[in-house]
């Protein structure tokens, strides 16, 4: 069978580029939005749903971190803030396993939406189902306690 | 505001934005090449039809299996390149697009994640869990 490898090479070219354009799309406007008020205000608003499945404001900080940048960054400032004591460790596992289901949940979607992907379903799915895992987890170490 | 400021911004977040873009573009590029050369020999078919009785509980072609697996062991960019020469449907993107988002890149995000104290296996084990669990009613509810 032949193979066109001329094919192959555009095709590998053209998602490429598409890939590149939307992480530097979004570097740019990470870049403004965190020297922006609004970074401020996401985080305060962000910080009442997180509260009540048990995520205390210090460590929505870095959930909001972790949502949107990714898990490297997000795990950074996790990191960070247990090594300070800032969280308990409840704070700190039930963090763990939020952003591990859910982050950089702006960039996964594009770069899905990109190829073609329903966003909304994406998007949407990914946080509510975060949000009630953390909730039954949350409730079973309450219990424990 | 100031201009100067938000150009500034503007400037940093483009060098930043080429810097990570060449370093996935540097394994979405071959990744993409070799399994669309794969997919051409119809060797993928051939894997594809091992985990297809799987596969199908969840909507996905047994093709869709080395997406799967790629996106696991490595991250989105490398599945995407696996996924893109396959030509899915909408739905069956979404679908890969939902496993996926949750549970990608286990190794690297399991060791970092594990540093702050959390048990490296709950965190797999709820991302697997979760992810097909989306993935299955996600193929039921999508009509």
């Amino acid at each position: 069978m032949a193979i066109n490898f001329l094919h192959v090479l555009g095709g590998a070219l053209y998602l490429s580029l598409k890939l590149s354009a939307i992480i530097i799309l979004l570097t740019i406007a990470y870049e403004i939005y965190e020297n922006s008020k609004l970074y401020e205000t996401i985080k305060q608003l962000a910080g009442k749903p997180l509260k009540k499945i048990g995520i205390s404001s210090n460590a929505s900080v870095t959930m909001i971190a972790g949502l949107l940048l990714g898990i490297a960054y997000g795990s950074a400032v996790l990191i960070k803030d247990s090594m300070e004591n800032k969280m308990s460790y409840t704070d700190i596992i039930l963090s763990a396993i939020f952003l591990s289901i859910c982050h950089a949940i702006i960039e996964d979607t594009l770069i899905f939406v990109a190829i073609g992907a329903n966003g909304v379903i994406l998007f949407g799915s990914r946080v509510a189902l975060a949000l009630t895992i953390v909730a039954i987890l949350n409730k079973i170490l309450q219990n424990r306690r | 505001m100031n201009i100067h400021k938000i150009l500034n911004e503007i400037r940093s977040g483009f060098k930043k934005g080429v810097a990570i873009s060449l370093k996935i573009v540097a394994y979405t590029f071959p990744l993409y090449i070799l399994v669309d050369i794969l997919n051409q020999l119809g060797i993928i078919a051939k894997v594809g039809k091992l985990f297809s009785p799987f596969m199908r509980l969840i909507g996905l072609p047994g093709n869709a299996s080395i997406v799967l697996i790629s996106g696991f062991l490595l991250n989105l960019y490398a599945a995407i390149a696996a996924m893109v020469p396959l030509n899915l449907t909408v739905k069956q993107i979404t679908i890969i697009g939902l496993i996926l988002g949750i549970s990608h890149n286990l190794f690297i995000e399991t060791a970092v994640l594990s540093r702050v104290g959390a048990k490296g296996y709950i965190i797999v084990l709820t991302r697997l869990l979760t992810a097909f669990f989306a993935g299955g009613m996600l193929n039921l509810l999508w009509r």
